[in-house]
């Protein structure tokens, strides 16, 4: 069984910001992979580990600077990666969608991971988006993945607390939740390997239909008092508002 | 003309307060028609609401991810409508990506404007953690997931009801277990007072910020990467994958305030976040905010209270 795990690069905003019309400096941004994407990849070795996987593939959508994170993938130990190049689609969740159909297309995998949501943006929406284009099933929210077979058995959680085991029938596409599978560091010469691998690139024909039109900082303090002191005295503040309560 | 069509939330046999605020919302758009779909109610029940052409309503209650994709494509072909409204929660999104694949629609979550524009929509949502507001265009057809409490509530009003057919399309995925929510002694929902912690704390600090709680006999909550990190149990998860709390006072320790965390306190009359980052995205939604190292306010308050 051969798994592909789509992953996002993705920019946090790191101390003050400053927004440019429609963007944000790079330089105001920290790149990285984005945090239930690692879970992906995890789950995905979990499986190479139990012999119900023979390969793991990864694929990332964007520019040049996206490979980082088939690189991370690959220092994980993943057995290969490749980039679609394609302008920014972020914020179409279809697009992206439709990019991964190409994808799957030219890889043929038996199971594509993605993780629940982006860090950045959180829209929750790739994983069901691209398993409708695709008309195969799809899990969403899972902590953990097994196959048998052709049949793959996935645990997801329910709001409260509540799990439910759920089945269907591969090809599927499953959504990653973070969880307790927290993503391995790879081995020494995994690292080199992914340093000097050649990622290949594909382009793709796929123009998102969503466009940012503008940007501007969000009113972070929005209608909040701020107290400050020293830690004695803050403490005694929330000591009293916690008595009123009591 | 430009139709929407509302998912209704539904609760108590009765529209959730939520859908006044998705109808009035959807409204204020600028569209020419307005009509709600829902299930789970009964006709006498499916009180409408001013300004709001139809309701659709199925003659029983999909259960599954696949009738109600099927039930909200009907509503599309019926109506005419090219943008699709619902409240962004757990639920919801399982869905929503997919009607939008479906029906050759574009998809944006979590809104806080929503307006029509020649060609297609105009939506605002949060980016980079909460904190970058962007303005959208889409391009064509749209599912909206509307964040709640932003729009007013929607005027009730009776409006003529349609009644839809629900298929017996059959699912993919199929059940085969479930557990309940862990019996853990942990009561989230009724607590006065929850002091939550966050990954801001560190592994180290919870020990201390656990027997804060104990002394003070206030509920511990955690937010989603401390119960990840097994550094507590996921019965004290508050967000929208765990649990949503409405206590009188909620204190948040080393919490930044990722939007899963925030849907899940918004009920909360008192929200007080102490956090190191004077930009964190919780100080968006909180009444008192203190910019400090919580590990320091966490001794400072233990300090302050004789143990026991």
């Amino acid at each position: 069984m051969k798994v592909l795990v789509a992953l996002k690069h993705v920019g946090a905003v790191s101390g003050v910001l400053e927004v440019d019309g429609d963007h944000i400096d790079p330089a105001f941004l920290e790149f990285a992979m984005s945090d239930a994407d690692g879970y992906a990849v995890e789950a995905a070795l979990l499986m190479r580990d139990r012999a119900e996987a023979e390969e793991v593939v990864v694929v990332t959508c964007g520019g040049e600077p996206a490979t980082a994170v088939v690189r991370d993938a690959m220092s994980m130990g993943v057995d290969r990666g490749f980039r679609m190049s394609a302008e920014d689609m972020g914020f179409d969740p279809l697009a992206v969608g439709r990019v991964l159909c190409e994808a799957v297309t030219s890889e043929c995998p038996d199971l594509l991971l993605v993780g629940v949501q982006s860090s950045d943006l959180g829209q929750q929406s790739v994983g069901p988006a691209t398993a409708a284009l695709l008309g195969w099933p799809c899990v969403v929210g899972a902590t953990a993945v097994q196959v048998d077979g052709k049949t793959l058995t996935a645990h997801r959680e329910l709001e409260g607390g509540a799990q439910e085991i759920v089945s269907c029938e591969l090809p599927a596409v499953v959504t990653v939740q973070t969880g307790p599978h927290q993503p391995r560091y790879g081995s020494f010469k995994d690292k080199m390997a992914a340093k000097k691998a050649e990622i290949p690139s594909h382009t793709t024909g796929v123009t998102p239909r969503v466009r940012v039109v503008a940007m501007r900082p969000a009113i972070s303090t929005g209608n909040a008092e701020f107290i400050s002191g020293d830690p004695r005295s803050i403490a005694e503040k929330l000591l009293e508002m916690v008595r009123a309560e009591q | 003309m430009t139709a929407i069509v509302v998912i209704a939330e539904v609760s108590d046999s009765d529209f959730d307060p939520i859908t006044a605020e998705l109808v009035s919302a959807a409204l204020q758009t600028g569209a020419e028609e307005v009509h709600v779909v829902a299930w789970g109610l009964t006709q006498s029940q499916a009180v409408g609401y001013e300004g709001v052409k139809s309701i659709l309503l199925a003659e029983c209650a999909p259960n599954s991810v696949e009738q109600i994709k099927e039930l909200i494509h009907q509503a599309l072909m019926r109506t005419q409508a090219t943008c699709v409204v619902a409240s962004f929660n757990w639920r919801n999104t399982e869905f929503a990506a997919s009607v939008a694949a479906m029906n050759d629609m574009s998809i944006v979550t979590d809104c806080l404007s929503l307006e029509t524009q020649p060609s297609g929509w105009r939506v605002s949502r949060p980016a980079y953690s909460g904190k970058v507001e962007v303005d959208l265009h889409v391009d064509g057809g749209l599912v909206a997931l509307l964040r709640d409490r932003v729009w007013p509530a929607a005027r009730r009003d009776p409006v003529p009801v349609v009644t839809m057919s629900t298929l017996t399309s059959v699912s993919a995925v199929s059940q085969v277990g479930s557990t309940e929510a862990p019996r853990s002694g942990v009561d989230l929902n009724s607590a006065g007072v929850i002091f939550a912690v966050g990954r801001g704390l560190g592994a180290e600090g919870v020990p201390e910020f656990v027997e804060l709680t104990n002394r003070l006999g206030v509920a511990l909550g955690a937010s989603r990467p401390v119960v990840d990190a097994g550094w507590l149990p996921h019965a004290h998860q508050i967000g929208q994958s765990g649990t949503s709390v409405a206590p009188r006072l909620y204190i948040a320790f080393g919490i930044s305030g990722a939007m899963q965390h925030l849907v899940g306190i918004r009920k909360a009359q008192r929200i007080v976040a102490i956090n190191t980052d004077p930009q964190a995205p919780i100080f968006s939604i909180a009444d008192v905010a203190v910019v400090a190292e919580g590990t320091e306010v966490v001794k400072a308050m233990l300090d302050l209270l004789p143990s026991s």
